[in-house]
């Protein structure tokens, strides 16, 4: 931690930004493009090599990648544990799918007001949740995110427990393409992933994000700057909320159904899993727990029926063992390469 | 260093073995694969087991082959979850090569996957999930079911309650939608029959469970019965309250089908001896198809057959004649678009143990009736007496079949 | 006896069967800051537990004894022997802490799922209620006499649970020990094992909720995850980690549940959130929570 604090605002003058997303040499300005390039360009290949499984599931993996990076906006840079990310999954998701079946919306249109809602939700929300913090937040969440369940379940409208189905997907005849062709949308959603991810990671370099980060190392002190933390926190909830309400926008079009399971803890629980074994403190952590989340539970399927037991110790284990989760893992490997290749390596 | 003789045969193994893993897997002798989705874990593991027994006395009976293709039956955990359904759809689909989609309990998972039958073109032919919706507004060409739906079931009851003499009843159930439509359908037989009902009361999903309320409410109403629709774990919580508060001699406790299912009976430590329970199918049947139906569960199993696993044997027998049919149909091949086989299936008229089962425009299993029984105290244990037969109700319209 | 008599005295056996749920979890939190999401776990092995000690004895007394003790021993091995090294070895004991425990719920109720149906081959049981206790008692309307048992024992347990912590040495040896584990080594009493005993005991708490429960209600894989809501929204309105705000929280979402399903049904469902907005809006750390700031 840097001892100038004391003297001068740190967000405005320092050189470089706070720790907190940074660490691992994998992160800031480069770093990022090196990282987000090759995945696209990995990504975008497999419509064409692979049959449709493949697909399918890295389709999930984007989304939950959005979904899970979103929620890292709360938890590892600003350090609040949110149990409430599915709420906005569902918020964004139901959105979608009521503004093109029952208004008749384009499905473009339906997508950036389902998003918009979902982060109006989350201010709205973020105003009352903010008003704890810690473990007290983290309860909050689960009890707001379990109310979005229990009125989705009641709401006949929107077909209550059982969901709506026959959601439509983007129109993109004016490009001559078939949005229902899997390995079209597969397509979109990359687009729609890539740039989420730059999105995000613009937010997170910001003189926002740097702000966000310094109430994470210290709430008090960023106070005492004279900062107004309480708006940016529920500023920051917001966000979380708007990707979480993406990440919503695209699952409905990718499943074409929606029903209140999307809002429950469970759920919610499932993305701070997929951030925890990630990492939380690297910018692509979250995806690569998404990555691995979607995958092993695919594989693990096909092995044993008891995907709980290997699931709930395997989160335990990475929890207690695995600090900074893989990607922290991959970065030290990286760091050790690197400094076996004589270079001095980067950031503690 | 030396180099390996020719890598070129290794390198082509290699990518068709990562191309093989990728790409479905091509039907090397002439089989036909079925994919039974079911909630393996989570409180319906029971009732997942009896239906897969139930399919595969079915696949027992064809001899495990449909007009000279050998079925494959592959069993995949729903956890009771619309989300895993869907994942495990896809992969069944894309992987697997599944011709036809069975099985489901749970009514999210069913509208999920009928979604998934339109899209994909794939038959699926649902189990146990209930929701109207299902053969009504969700119903596409792709998709038949072979249980029942939940109105015509709780107007059957409903009005024979009324006309057996039944006035005034008080309703119960969970404030969902379910919950709401499936006491709508009761009022239906109930109230068209003209019973009364005094007050319907909802009691609010998820949290701890109290019966309490509903059950004084009923006394302080003077109603003759409480009709209720509680599955699972509320059932059983019911059902010992309804004792505790001194409830059994005077006002009976009454639910069709789930409320006093026998995989619920060792919880409800004898509470339910007595009561009277509505149900699609009990051993005790006398009719032939049921007997046959008892006499070879018993040969396979070792045990009497519940309802559950005639659902699924009725599945089963659905799924596999209508796959026989429309591949006869199409020359001895399968048929390259399959919803030959849900449109052979929706015409048959199965001997089903549950009677005589056919299919309506909306591609809903109808039989003429259900059964009403008593929970007795057996020599084995608890059982079911049979009480009497009574008719069957309608589906509610909404399906627009295109 | 009037309806609405009828309906405190309802509330009133909710109430302590929430709080009964609700104070092992308070317990762990308000002493050792660990938040044990893990907590409807312990609930519910305590409720498989005494389902086979009342099917193998035939006793739901020797049920209540000796099923509890079982939670308790595990709590007392998970805190010793995991969560205490690694809050050693410096992780944050309220996140990391939090989410592990999170992930042994999943690992307990799958491993509940497996056993249950593959080894006990039901999927739901029930603990047999004692024959004292089965019955009915007359007040104006039948009452189950076991929901009054309920009653009893939730103010027996509060009782004795702020005995415990405020009249005994034990209590002031736990705060002490959270606020300043050094001096309280130096007083030759070895912490760690104070705080296991600390857990063990917010686990046998659970236990016995979960006996109690296996009789009134019914034990299946499900009821780990579905006393998790309930339980936090009685922790949050009463203040975490205070024994008095647990107990008059539970008071007031068991009263709060209970008459609003019998006067003002439709909004039933939704009534305890209401509670849970009104409170963070008027007093977000509890009704005997502490004050934000003092962290």
């Amino acid at each position: 931690m840097s001892s100038s604090m004391t003297d001068q605002p740190m967000p405005e003058t320092a050189s470089k930004p706070p720790p907190g997303i940074t660490g691992t040499g994998l992160s800031a300005g480069a770093g990022f493009w090196a990282i987000l390039l090759p995945v696209v360009a990995v990504l975008a290949t497999v419509p064409l090599l692979s049959g449709g499984y493949a697909t399918v599931l890295l389709i999930e993996v984007m989304i939950f990648g959005i979904l899970a990076t979103g929620l890292n906006f709360l938890l590892g840079h600003m350090g609040y544990v949110s149990f409430c990310q599915g709420a906005f999954l569902g918020c964004g998701a139901y959105f979608t799918a009521v503004a093109t079946l029952f208004w008749g919306w384009p499905v473009w249109a339906a997508m950036a007001a389902a998003v918009a809602a979902a982060g109006l939700v989350a201010l709205l929300i973020g105003m009352f949740v903010m008003r704890t913090r810690s473990i007290q937040f983290l309860l909050i969440t689960l009890a707001f995110g379990e109310m979005f369940h229990t009125a989705a379940i009641k709401v006949r409208a929107t077909g209550g427990d059982d969901g709506m189905r026959g959601i439509p997907r983007l129109d993109l005849s004016a490009l001559g393409l078939e949005a229902r062709d899997d390995s079209v949308f597969f397509v979109v959603v990359l687009v729609v992933f890539a740039a989420a991810m730059i999105a995000l990671k613009l937010l997170t370099v910001s003189r926002f994000g740097r702000i966000v980060a310094g109430i994470r190392e210290s709430e008090t002190r960023m106070r005492s700057l004279g900062y107004e933390t309480w708006g940016y926190r529920v500023a920051a909830f917001a966000v979380a909320g708007l990707f979480g309400g993406l990440a919503g926008a695209l699952w409905a079009q990718y499943a074409r159904f929606v029903n209140p399971e999307l809002m429950t803890w469970q759920i919610s629980g499932e993305a701070l899993l997929m951030v925890i074994i990630g990492g939380t403190r690297n910018f692509f952590g979250p995806f690569l727990g998404a990555l691995f989340f979607v995958l092993a539970k695919a594989w693990l399927a096909t092995v044993t029926d008891a995907y709980l037991i290997v699931f709930g110790l395997l989160f335990v284990l990475v929890v207690a063992f695995l600090e900074g989760g893989i990607s922290g893992l991959l970065g030290r490997f990286l760091r050790l390469g690197r400094r076996q290749a004589g270079r001095i390596g980067g950031e503690a | 260093m030396l180099k390996p003789k020719s890598r070129i045969p290794g390198a082509i193994a290699a990518a068709a073995c990562a191309l093989s893993l990728m790409s479905p897997a091509q039907a090397q002798d002439r089989s036909v694969t079925v994919g039974l989705m079911l909630p393996y874990t989570g409180v319906f593991a029971q009732l997942a087991r009896d239906l897969e027994d139930g399919w595969r006395l079915a696949l027992d009976e064809y001899g495990g082959e449909v007009a000279g293709y050998q079925v494959v039956l592959l069993t995949e955990d729903t956890e009771g979850s619309a989300q895993t359904a869907l994942q495990k759809a896809q992969k069944l689909i894309r992987s697997d090569d599944a011709q036809v989609l069975a099985g489901v309990v749970s009514s999210a998972a069913a509208i999920a996957l009928a979604e998934v039958a339109q899209n994909e073109r794939i038959p699926f032919v649902a189990a146990n999930a209930v929701a109207d919706e299902l053969t009504g507004a969700s119903c596409n060409p792709y998709v038949a079911r072979t249980s029942f739906s939940a109105n015509a079931l709780q107007s059957a009851v409903g009005q024979y309650l009324a006309e057996s003499g039944v006035a005034r009843v008080v309703t119960g159930a969970d404030d969902y939608s379910a919950g709401h439509a499936m006491i709508e359908g009761f009022a239906r037989g109930f109230e068209g029959a003209g019973g009364e009902i005094l007050e319907q009361s909802f009691t609010p999903l998820g949290q701890t469970g109290d019966f309490g309320p509903l059950l004084m409410r009923a006394r302080q109403l003077g109603a003759e019965a409480i009709y209720t629709f509680y599955t699972g774990t509320e059932a059983v919580q019911i059902v010992k309250q309804h004792a505790a508060f001194g409830l059994r001699g005077d006002i009976p406790l009454l639910g069709a089908v789930w409320l006093y299912d026998e995989t619920l009976w060792p919880a409800m430590e004898d509470n339910m001896i007595g009561a009277t329970d509505f149900t699609v199918y009990s051993h005790t049947l006398e009719t032939p198809a049921s007997e046959r139906f008892e006499a070879a569960f018993e040969a396979m199993y070792g045990r009497l057959p519940i309802a559950g696993n005639a659902m699924g044997y009725d599945n089963g027998v659905a799924v596999l004649e209508g796959l026989a049919r429309a591949i006869e149909a199409n020359g001895g091949e399968i048929p390259e678009d399959r919803v030959a086989v849900i449109e052979e299936l929706t015409a048959l008229t199965l001997d089903s143990p549950r009677g005589p089962l056919h299919f309506n425009a909306s591609h809903n299993a109808v039989v003429d009736e259900i059964y009403v029984v008593e929970v007795v105290e057996g020599e084995n244990g608890p059982a079911q007496r049979f009480l009497a037969a009574i008719p069957y109700g309608q589906d509610l319209p909404g399906c627009d079949m295109e | 006896m009037s309806f609405f008599l009828f309906n405190l005295l309802n509330g009133m056996q909710l109430s302590m069967l929430l709080f009964l749920m609700a104070i092992g979890f308070t317990i762990t939190f308000g002493l050792m800051n660990i938040l044990n999401l893990a907590h409807g776990a312990f609930y519910m092995v305590g409720a498989y537990m005494g389902y086979m000690v009342g099917s193998l004895t035939g006793s739901f007394w020797l049920a209540l004894l000796l099923a509890p003790l079982i939670p308790m021993v595990l709590g007392f091995l998970l805190q010793y022997l995991v969560l205490q090294p690694l809050v050693d070895r410096g992780r944050d004991i309220h996140l990391d802490m939090a989410l592990l425990t999170f992930g042994l719920l999943f690992f307990v109720v799958g491993v509940a799922e497996l056993v249950s149906i593959e080894i006990l081959h039901i999927t739901f049981a029930s603990i047999r209620k004692p024959a004292l206790l089965a019955g009915y008692v007359n007040i104006g309307l039948p009452y189950p006499s076991f929901r009054l048992f309920i009653i009893g024992l939730g103010i027996a347990v509060g009782l004795l649970v702020w005995l415990l912590l405020e009249r005994t040495i034990i209590g002031a040896v736990v705060r002490g020990g959270v606020d300043d584990q050094e001096t309280v080594r130096t007083m030759g009493i070895d912490v760690h094992l104070v705080f296991a005993g600390v857990f063990a005991f917010g686990c046998w708490l659970a236990g016995i909720s979960g006996v109690v429960a296996g009789a009134e209600l019914s034990i299946d894989s499900s009821m780990a995850a579905s006393i998790l809501v309930p339980t936090l929204i009685v922790v949050v309105l009463g203040g975490l980690g205070s024994v008095k705000g647990c107990f008059i929280g539970a008071i007031v979402v068991g009263m709060t549940q209970t008459l609003t399903q019998a006067y003002a049904p439709a909004i039933a469902a939704y009534s305890i959130y209401i509670l849970l907005t009104l409170i963070l809006v008027v007093r977000p750390q509890g009704i005997f929570g502490r004050a934000p700031g003092a962290a």
